[in-house]
């Protein structure tokens, strides 16, 4: 058999048919360089790999889209860290804010390909996708301005949660702000869609609370920890309603804690780290609808980390952040660094080495833009969407 | 639909079904074999398969090579059917994974093939609609090329380059960290 050393086999060509190769493109890896790199490749690839159709399949097909990294609030502005290796290691300068804040601001987090930021100095929200680049303003209602602390929000993407919204490139953006007493929490939801905000809602809190960690998104609701108050404030997004809900009593934390809402097979959950272990915690209703914690899990970090490093409890060890996309938490636990724990697999990976970070704010996303189509993936859903 | 384990269904899995390749080889296959072929279920259904079922678009080196493929994947459909009813569910799942093991390890070899083959057992997987085929098959081209530079690719598939150069500057200008 002459087959595999001849070189007219050896260089056969694919099928001549854009179906086919359309096939063969939605299973291409949802990492940053594959649709650049395979866009380059002749006029025809390009042209299938821009379609819109293609791209939508494509953004179906990968729901789960990869962290490409995290940003870090730092003291002048928020700074992106990049995880993954070259060649899909996003510069940092790609994903940076599109414009300089104020010296007064507040990190909300990414969700969907948003990024969400709050100027407090100007009292707008700011909410841009770095991927695509396009970026909005969004001034608060009048009810919020008021003093510079205790805000907090969250960004989403309006076809997440209204399967009517066909094109990616709307948001909703949820703004609270805890009283200046700390004893009532507002928060009001923005559509993009609309360009409007809707009615405030309000709620009493029992005690002194605040809100600094970023929200967690779980079904059609978003949650925050409250500190000091020990409890969750949850925002119903259908039924722009609030409530409180308690955290576990029996916890038995010792020593340096720390606290975080994780979800569980879509389901509220946290994670509680006490000393060197985490406690999985899952929010049950019962019959009567009250909603009360199960214990599900602790995890042993030694167990887990196998290291020979002498990992010990401080004040910096905590919680830094979860990934809802990829169900990782993010522990920053000296002398370590930053690890990054996936949740299904108990799987652990180093994403800073020797470096403490009390937040992170993980970014995932496809990358379907720069293709060289102005406006990337944002244009292409506008295309398909009228 | 008939219901499952019908006296009907057992004498229908044991039909045999003729295809015949463009080069007019004959090759009988169980009805279960071929109906993985959603295009040949079709034919079945509106009872065209007297005197064999012509596959024009298909030579018979390939269709032996679609053949191994359907045999493999209905004998494990069936042998996960008729597992169920027998084991308990541990061992059954114990089963399942043990079929799932092997079938992995039987679509590994299958894709150990030239380019050239590759390619036509795609373009017979689309034309006799076997979505399990035309998966495997994409995929292995998919993962062929990941990783690579647009220049690797048009080597490996024999790509001549029609962008312009302004076309091509457009596009590595807004991601020139995907190049590097």
């Amino acid at each position: 058999m002459s087959e595999g050393r001849h070189p007219s086999t050896a260089r056969a060509s694919l099928p001549d048919d854009d179906d086919l190769l359309g096939e063969i493109f939605l299973r291409l890896p949802p990492l940053p360089s594959s649709l650049p790199r395979a866009s380059l490749v002749c006029k025809r690839w390009r042209r299938l790999l821009c379609d819109p159709a293609f791209l939508r399949t494509f953004r179906a097909r990968h729901h789960k889209p990869p962290m490409l990294g995290f940003f870090a609030a730092r003291a002048r502005s928020p700074l992106f860290i990049p995880t993954l290796s070259p060649p899909d290691r996003i510069p940092p300068a790609r994903f940076s804010l599109p414009q300089r804040l104020s010296n007064s601001w507040k990190f909300l987090g990414c969700r969907h390909g948003f990024v969400a930021c709050l100027d407090l100095n100007r009292m707008e929200a700011l909410v841009w996708k770095p991927v695509t680049g396009s970026h909005h303003h969004i001034p608060f209602p009048p009810e919020f301005h008021q003093n510079k602390c205790n805000y907090n929000g969250a960004v989403l993407s309006s076809a997440a949660s209204d399967s009517h919204v066909c094109h990616s490139s709307a948001f909703k953006l949820v703004l609270a702000h805890i009283g200046s007493d700390y004893k009532s929490v507002s928060v009001c939801l923005y559509e993009s869609e609309s360009g409007k905000w809707g009615k405030i809602g309000s709620t009493s809190l029992t005690c002194v609370s605040l809100f600094y960690r970023p929200a967690v998104m779980v079904g059609n609701a978003v949650y925050w920890f409250l500190h000091f108050s020990n409890s969750i404030l949850q925002f119903d997004l259908d039924g722009q309603s609030l409530a409180i809900m308690k955290t576990p009593e029996d916890t038995h934390v010792t020593g340096y804690s720390h606290i975080h809402a994780v979800p569980h097979d879509n389901k509220l959950g946290l994670a509680i780290l006490s000393k060197l272990s985490i406690q999985f915690w899952e929010s049950e209703a019962d019959l009567d609808g009250v909603n009360r914690w199960v214990l599900r899990q602790t995890v042993k970090l030694h167990n887990l980390l196998s290291l020979s490093m002498d990992i010990r409890a401080t004040w910096q060890t905590v919680i830094s952040g979860f990934d809802e996309d990829n169900n990782s938490i993010f522990l920053s636990l000296p002398p370590i660094g930053v690890i990054m724990i996936q949740l299904e697999t108990m799987q652990c990976l180093k994403l800073l080495e020797g470096r403490y970070m009390d937040i992170c704010y993980p970014s995932t996303s496809l990358y379907t833009a720069g293709l060289g189509i102005d406006g990337g993936d944002d244009k292409a859903e506008m295309l398909n969407s009228t | 639909m008939a219901s499952a384990g019908s006296g009907d269904e057992k004498a229908a899995a044991a039909a045999m079904i003729t295809l015949i390749s463009s080069d007019n080889e004959k090759f009988e296959v169980t009805e279960a074999t071929a109906t993985l072929s959603q295009t040949i279920r079709h034919m079945i259904e509106d009872g065209c398969t007297d005197g064999g079922v012509p596959l024009p678009n298909v030579t018979s080196k390939i269709l032996a090579r679609v053949i191994e493929y359907c045999k493999k994947h209905a004998t494990a459909a069936a042998g996960e059917e008729g597992s169920s009813s027998s084991f308990s569910d541990a061992a059954f799942l114990e089963v399942d994974r043990a079929f799932l093991e092997e079938l992995e390890e039987f679509d590994d070899a299958f894709l150990e093939v030239d380019r050239a083959t590759l390619f036509d057992l795609i373009l017979a997987a689309n034309y006799l609609d076997i979505k399990g085929l035309l998966n495997l098959t994409c995929q292995k081209v998919a993962d062929s090329v990941k990783g690579k530079t647009p220049e690797q690719i048009r080597e490996m598939y024999n790509i001549v380059n029609d962008l312009t150069p302004e076309e091509e500057a457009e596009i590595r200008r807004e991601t020139q960290w995907a190049f590097e």
